[in-house]
């Protein structure tokens, strides 16, 4: 699949390359990434011994899959009214011993955008990012209209491709019902400053409905005050499904602070075609605070915390649940201009959930050694507070940038997982990323 | 390995002269204006047949048109003495031309105001402060978008006036702080005005991350991006099952809720035809403190990420109507639920 596009993508060049006039800019910007990775996977066998008892082996399961993953954009086609946009993936395992699929792929985006202003018309596969929760991936068409003094309304329909609800994108053969998804969305904005929408999605899936969600988001930007906040109410029977709000406010130019408030519900994305939509479950509502330090403009450092509070005993099965959870995190970041420097992040997370407490630590960094030379370290350690769960992995990258377009890298990692006290692992990278128009 | 690397970057990098200097020609706007120039004097707006309208005013350059030739300068500065290369050139030697005006900006100074008008300094002149020491530059954006062109800022009309942001860097177009921790609050900044982030970002940038396909994701295939936010930092497949039980339900958020299902099938990790079960011992019973009720009650989602496929096998001979199980739900269920269109409530409800 992933050659596929690629030679789409190689033909769709010249065709991007004569569209340019000389009034409106022609872009195209294309990134190819084929990564050759060897990581051992484990499997999980049952066996009898010879006394007839039933005992379960992990046994290691090379595998060396070849990963493509293509996109294409390009805008300010026939005199600038057209836009592209194409995202997909490829993966083929050159290890006949391996299990599960050999060869997949799909596309994940691929549709054309016509803007007559101040309506815009698309066509193909997109993913809207409002309506069910995490989004929606739609093959069908939409209209959105932009007018001056900031209001906006667009509205959508197609079947819905979503891999929200199942594994991988595209429709699957198993629908053996109709499946179509619309909705519509009304908003004001006044860019970079303030916006509010409030929008309706509906998906039916296996012939009955899936979901109905109303979808509200806003923000506002008034000075040094950043306000977000945003939710997903369950239309089909009333309910919050998830909601998040919160505010930064900039105290001074090198620090600012800022509260936020998380409400998910995920009983509510079990679709209704599953019996286990009528099983009984929790919900969480996080509240938390953070500051963030920038002593220069280089370096960030960001302290955060959370009180987590877990949905209450509606069954005496539940008497016993944990009520009151926590997230400490502190991040730091040094990220210089392009060229001045190396690239940090450092990440320590704390977590407890009230049974079990969870502490993860990543680092990171990446520098210029020479010119067209990035080497990326970075690594990762986590353990639960039970024990047994451990896991690290440290990488060692090199990128070689120097040829036009082109980037090859290389990366080894040694790792150690719950399953395995220690592995090697190695990545092959190589990117092509061409652009015209700029 | 270090060999290696730098025998790497002397092909790619070559061995260069310095570049030679690049001639810039001198001006200063304010001993002209002292002298009471008027700014028409020099900067015209030539007709389309190239024909300037006052008589007095200089004859424009070739290749800046808003720019006197200079022709017209020496038409003031003739004194061989005084008025040497060197006056207005920073390389004598090999004199250039102006700078080629730079085509980021869509602007006609026709459409906009005469320069004999005298009101080049309401956009020129906002850092004024005096006139000896005044160098009018580009006027910030600030300047157009807060007055006349406040409805295209308000409708995203970027394209209007500047020919492609892509060449600018984030902090000098971004209108949204995109600090440390942005990745937590992009979602309703995003579904709220999605069209100011794609100003800057395409659409397949969105797809980085919520392609959600089989495969390394973008942090682990471009480990150069070690500054970003992501959420699967690390070896996160060695990890994702703790963090599937603090996170309740955000993983199924982007990845379904069946999502598991593949790869647990063939790691034979449960799933709805794997031979081993990974449950502990008393998972049947309800009221053990490890027993499937309370688990199922705290994260369902993790139920439905195996079992979706073979739930009326796993949970319907006991739960249903007249079964050993109790009610499964929950306070109010069945507002939306109509039997007649949803079979899953036959299965235990038999009409």
């Amino acid at each position: 699949m992933g050659r596929y596009l690629v030679a789409v993508m190689l033909a769709l060049a010249p065709v991007v390359a004569r569209a340019q006039t000389d009034s409106v800019p022609v872009r195209a910007r294309a990134r190819h990434d084929a990564v050759l990775s060897w990581s051992p996977r484990h499997r999980l066998d049952t066996s009898t011994d010879p006394v007839g008892l039933e005992q379960q082996l992990w046994r290691r399961v090379d595998t060396l899959p070849l990963y493509h993953r293509v996109s294409l954009d390009a805008s300010g086609l026939l005199e600038g009214k057209v836009s592209l946009h194409l995202a997909g993936w490829g993966a083929l395992d050159l290890l006949a011993d391996s299990s599960g699929a050999i060869a997949a792929g799909d596309i994940a985006i691929g549709y054309v955008e016509v803007d007559l202003e101040p309506v815009r018309l698309w066509a193909g596969r997109r993913f809207i990012a409002w309506g069910p929760p995490g989004g929606l991936h739609v093959d069908g068409g939409g209209v959105s209209a932009r007018t001056s003094f900031g209001l906006v309304a667009e509205a959508f329909g197609g079947r819905p491709v979503t891999p929200t609800r199942i594994s991988l994108l595209g429709p699957e053969a198993s629908f053996d019902g109709a499946a179509a998804s619309w909705g519509a969305r009304l908003a004001y904005t006044d860019a970079g400053t303030f916006a509010a929408s409030a929008g309706y999605a509906e998906t039916w899936s296996h012939g009955i409905l899936e979901s109905r969600v109303v979808d509200v988001a806003a923000y506002w930007d008034p000075g040094d005050l950043r306000i977000e906040a945003g939710g997903k109410i369950d239309a089909a029977s009333f309910g919050l499904a998830q909601a998040r709000a919160g505010a930064t406010y900039r105290v001074v130019r090198e620090l600012s602070v800022d509260a936020d408030y998380m409400h998910v519900e995920p009983g509510r994305w079990i679709p209704p075609w599953s019996i286990l939509s009528v099983f009984d479950t929790s919900t969480f509502d996080e509240a938390g605070a953070g500051a963030t330090l920038r002593p220069i403009r280089a370096l960030a450092i960001r302290a955060e915390g959370a009180a987590r509070v877990y949905s209450s005993a509606s069954n005496a099965y539940q008497a016993d649940e944990a009520r009151v959870g926590y997230r400490v995190e502190l991040t730091g970041r040094v990220l210089p201009n392009p060229g001045d420097g190396p690239r940090v992040r450092v990440l320590v997370s704390r977590r407890d959930d009230g049974t079990m407490g969870y502490t993860l630590i990543t680092a990171g960094a990446a520098f210029d050694p020479f010119q067209h030379v990035v080497m990326t370290v970075d690594g990762a350690f986590a353990i639960d507070d039970q024990g047994g769960r451990e896991s690290a992995i440290g990488r060692a990258s090199v990128d070689f940038t120097g040829l036009a377009d082109w980037s090859i890298g290389l990366t080894v990692a040694l790792a150690r997982t719950p399953i395995a006290a220690a592995e090697a692992r190695g990545m092959l990278r190589i990117q092509w990323s061409p652009e015209v128009g700029r | 390995m270090r060999r290696a690397i730098a025998i790497l970057a002397l092909l790619a990098g070559g061995c260069h002269e310095p570049p030679a200097p690049h001639d810039h020609i001198l001006f200063a706007h304010g001993p002209h204006l002292r002298e009471g120039m008027s700014c028409a004097r020099c900067h015209t707006v030539p007709a389309s047949d190239g024909a300037v309208a006052d008589e007095d005013s200089a004859t424009p350059s070739a290749t800046r048109p808003m720019l006197p030739s200079e022709e017209s300068c020496r038409g003031c500065h003739d004194d061989p003495a005084r008025d040497r290369c060197s006056r207005c050139h920073t390389v004598p030697a090999s004199p250039g031309r102006y700078a080629a005006r730079t085509d980021d900006i869509r602007f006609d100074h026709e459409d906009h105001d005469d320069p004999e008008s005298g009101r080049c300094v309401s956009c020129h002149g906002e850092d004024m402060t005096s006139l000896a020491t005044f160098e009018p530059g580009r006027p910030p954006m600030d300047t157009c978008t807060s007055s006349c062109h406040a409805d295209d800022m308000r409708s995203l009309a970027c394209a209007r006036c500047h020919q492609d942001l892509h060449q600018y860097s984030l902090n000098d177009v971004a209108l949204v702080d995109h600090g440390i921790g942005f990745l937590r609050r992009h979602g309703a900044r995003a579904r709220a005005d999605a069209a100011l982030c794609s100003q800057c970002h395409e659409p397949t940038f969105c797809e980085d991350c919520h392609l959600t396909a089989q495969g390394p994701p973008l942090e682990v295939y471009d480990p150069a991006l070690v500054y970003r936010d992501f959420v699967h930092r690390g070896d996160f497949t060695a990890r994702h099952g703790v963090e599937a039980g603090l996170e309740r339900g955000t993983c199924a958020r982007c990845h379904g809720v069946s999502f598991c299902d593949g790869c647990h099938t063939a790691s034979g990790i449960g799933g709805s035809v794997a031979p081993g079960s990974p449950h502990p011992p008393g998972w049947l019973d309800p009221l053990s403190s490890v027993g499937h009720a309370r688990e199922a009650r705290r994260d369902l989602l993790g139920c439905v990420s195996c079992h979706e496929s073979d739930a009326e096998r796993t949970c319907v001979p006991c739960h249903r109507v007249g079964g050993v199980a109790g009610n499964p739900h929950p306070p109010g269920f069945g507002a939306s639920m109509d039997p007649l269109l949803h079979g899953v409530c036959r299965a235990c409800h038999a009409p």
